[in-house]
């Protein structure tokens, strides 16, 4: 075996502990470098900011543990605008994984900025059936949810006393954090199309390039790519928090891979040639 | 009336749907929003199908001492012992809030994340240059793995805009191609199940 | 390093699960099952507080008894583990996939048609002044020409001897090379994320030597 057929076939055990250092070494000693903001993800924050103050926002949480490193970073910077805005915030999940991540980091969000449950956010939490509660919200909320998170009916809440319906008449915005399905599509299906509420998305990374004829179209106000997004909306919004502090990591993570693709297209090409 | 009654209630539901979504006087009523709601009712009531299917198959591993018959008890203890601590304490309960926080969203973190080094792996492996469209595909995934972070933007500050160019030029025609195939897809399908062609879910036998 | 007892446990299964990437093993199996049996347990938890309690310990005894119905017929599919009475677990299967059906039918062709309408792109392009505008232009033809040869490049029933469609054909396949490439580095970012998140997990929280 020459050395360009072990360009090819580097043990991977090699790769893992390699890529274990390239992202545990920028976490330990953060590497300050320069961040581009992608178009998607400044028209997320220029329609945020096009919010009506004291207006209200629909959050909608539709994710997984497997997803908190991209996606609760690019919802706290959501919600911490709409909160500076005085806006109110109403949260659902379709996923009932992500009633408890959801409620958690919001219930910390809220209390930075003092805000009061029932009256300036509420949290629906997880409904089953996804796509039929959600048509059923836009046109009665309390009728097709019943009650929160915490099981209290969500008549009593005075803010929802105000938003009867997922509709233009009552909310003036969704932010959606989607994992796949139920996520963003739901939304844009039954609520965005039918009933003209305009839409930011944050994705996974995974779903970006798939969604992204959705921005171009004009049915996604915005979107903010997996961890990326997120970062790129920490920093417009002015609240760096751990996508701002994690990209770094990303960076060596990815260059490392490049590093290897490259490294195995040298032994492949003049092996070839040989 | 075993496959006749099932398929005739496939049928009218989906007409349900379909005249109260077209119809201006039914919309008005607003029909689905009590179908949705009995919909949803009748589903949650079947929530249990999968915590039953999931003890059958542990439960057997455990009578019939099949290798690892101990982690299906553990399993199974976890199961109900969990489901019973929610349902009396509630979702925001001291204990179960905890080990759902400390427990499960670490287990479901760690194990997706050994994606990370699975993938890393396949591409470090599997993207060679063998071909020109091989090449084309190494390349923009390339740009885009640089433009995304802010290395790419270090290395060369004209590499975010080559990644905006891939990404709502190059990268978006092709995948409304594939998305307006895919909506075809779905109305093909949802149109054969209308029609009774699609049977599959009812299942085979009588 | 942490005294938060959560961090410690939360570590000690991040580690158990990691330890699959050396090799699989008892205590990742253990893990594992602890996981499994966790997460079938929340979709009832979540499903009953979140749902069915409202409906059963207040909606029903507040007087509206027209929602057991709904109740007995999801119970319906229960009846596929008696043998005698399977096929009745197809009536709320039947009843559901209607619905869906429904859905599908009545309520995709609009974000379908919105898709549609976006396709018509301006092949001479103007900047907001009204000036032509280049690079716009080249972008609008490259996207129109991508859109149809990747929709060329699906027509199965059409044989490829016909130039229009071999050309549109082979400009779409360029076309989706160039798509999943950029799926793939985007995926790469997704899964590597996941990654992040764990360290910034185990060695911010649990281990506390990440500089803030």
């Amino acid at each position: 075996m020459n050395i360009f057929d072990r360009l090819q076939s580097i043990d991977k055990r090699i790769l893992y502990v390699l890529l274990f250092f390239a992202i545990a070494f920028p976490l330990v000693n953060p590497v300050p470098l320069p961040m581009a903001i992608a178009p998607p993800t400044r028209a997320a924050y220029e329609w945020m900011k096009s919010l009506p103050d004291g207006g209200v926002l629909w959050v909608g949480g539709d994710y997984s543990a497997s997803s908190i490193p991209e996606l609760t970073p690019a919802g706290k910077a959501f919600v911490r605008m709409a909160f500076e805005k005085n806006m109110r915030v109403i949260h659902f999940t379709m996923w009932n994984t992500g009633a408890n991540i959801m409620n958690a980091w919001l219930t910390g969000v809220a209390a930075e900025y003092n805000k009061q449950y029932g009256v300036d956010w509420v949290d629906i939490g997880y409904k089953p059936n996804a796509t039929a509660i959600l048509r059923h919200m836009t046109s009665n909320i309390i009728e097709a949810a019943g009650t929160d998170f915490y099981g209290t009916p969500l008549a009593d809440l005075p803010l929802m006393q105000e938003v009867l319906a997922l509709s233009p008449e009552y909310v003036d915005g969704i932010v959606e954090l989607s994992t796949g399905s139920p996520g963003s599509a739901t939304y844009l299906t039954y609520v965005v199309e039918q009933k003209g509420i305009e839409m930011v998305v944050a994705c996974t990374a995974v779903s970006a390039a798939g969604d992204m004829p959705y921005f171009l179209s004009g049915q996604f106000k915005g979107l903010l790519n997996g961890m990326a997004g997120a970062a790129e909306l920490e920093k417009l919004s002015g609240h760096p928090d751990k996508a701002s502090a994690s990209l770094g990591a990303q960076s060596f993570a990815h260059a490392l891979i490049i590093l290897f693709i490259i490294l195995g297209n040298i032994g492949y090409i003049v092996n070839r040639r040989g | 009336m075993r496959k006749e009654l099932p398929l005739l209630l496939t049928v009218l539901m989906a007409l349900l749907v379909i005249f109260s979504y077209y119809s201006f006087h039914l919309n008005k009523l607003d029909i689905l929003g009590t179908t949705d709601k009995w919909v949803t009712i009748s589903m949650t009531a079947a929530v249990l199908i999968g915590t039953i299917n999931l003890t059958r198959v542990q439960a057997t591993n455990v009578i019939r001492r099949k290798e690892g018959w101990y982690n299906s008890l553990i399993l199974l203890i976890v199961l109900y012992g969990y489901m019973i601590l929610g349902l009396i304490q509630g979702l925001k309960g001291a204990q179960y809030d905890w080990l759902f926080q400390n427990v499960w969203v670490n287990c479901d973190s760690s194990m997706f994340s050994i994606l990370a080094f699975y993938i890393a792996s396949a591409a470090y492996r599997a993207f060679r240059v063998r071909s020109k469209e091989a090449t084309v595909l190494l390349v923009a995934g390339i740009i885009v793995m640089l433009g995304n972070v802010p290395l790419g933007n270090l290395l060369w500050n004209q590499i975010p805009l080559v990644r905006n160019w891939i990404m709502e030029v190059g990268n978006a025609a092709p995948m409304r191609g594939i998305l307006l195939g895919a909506y075809i897809g779905a109305f093909a399908v949802a149109l054969r199940i209308l029609l009774g062609i699609e049977r599959a879910h009812l299942g085979g036998g009588n | 390093m942490s005294t938060n007892i959560g961090h410690w446990v939360g570590a000690i299964f991040s580690l158990a699960l990691l330890s699959y990437l050396f090799k699989e093993n008892a205590v990742f199996r253990l893990a594992e099952h602890i996981f499994v049996g966790m997460s079938s347990a929340h979709i009832v938890v979540t499903s009953w507080h979140n749902y069915l309690r409202g409906v059963v310990m207040e909606q029903i005894p507040a007087g509206q008894y027209i929602l057991i119905l709904p109740i007995v017929v999801g119970l319906l599919m229960y009846t596929r583990y008696l043998p005698k009475v399977a096929w009745v677990a197809r009536i709320p299967l039947s009843i559901w996939v209607g619905y869906g059906t429904g859905y599908v039918l009545a309520y995709t062709p609009k974000p379908f048609l919105t898709q549609i309408r976006a396709s018509f792109v301006k092949f001479v392009a103007t900047n907001p002044d009204g000036a032509f505008w280049a690079g716009k232009t080249i972008n609008n033809v490259v996207f129109f020409l991508f859109l149809v040869g990747t929709m060329m490049y699906f027509f199965f029933t059409i044989k490829r001897d016909n130039p229009v469609i071999a050309t549109g054909a082979s400009i779409g396949r360029w076309a989706i090379m160039i798509a999943m490439g950029a799926a793939f580095g985007n995926t790469v970012m997704a899964r590597t994320s996941l990654f992040v998140g764990r360290l910034n997990f185990l060695l911010g929280d649990w281990l506390g030597i990440m500089k803030k």
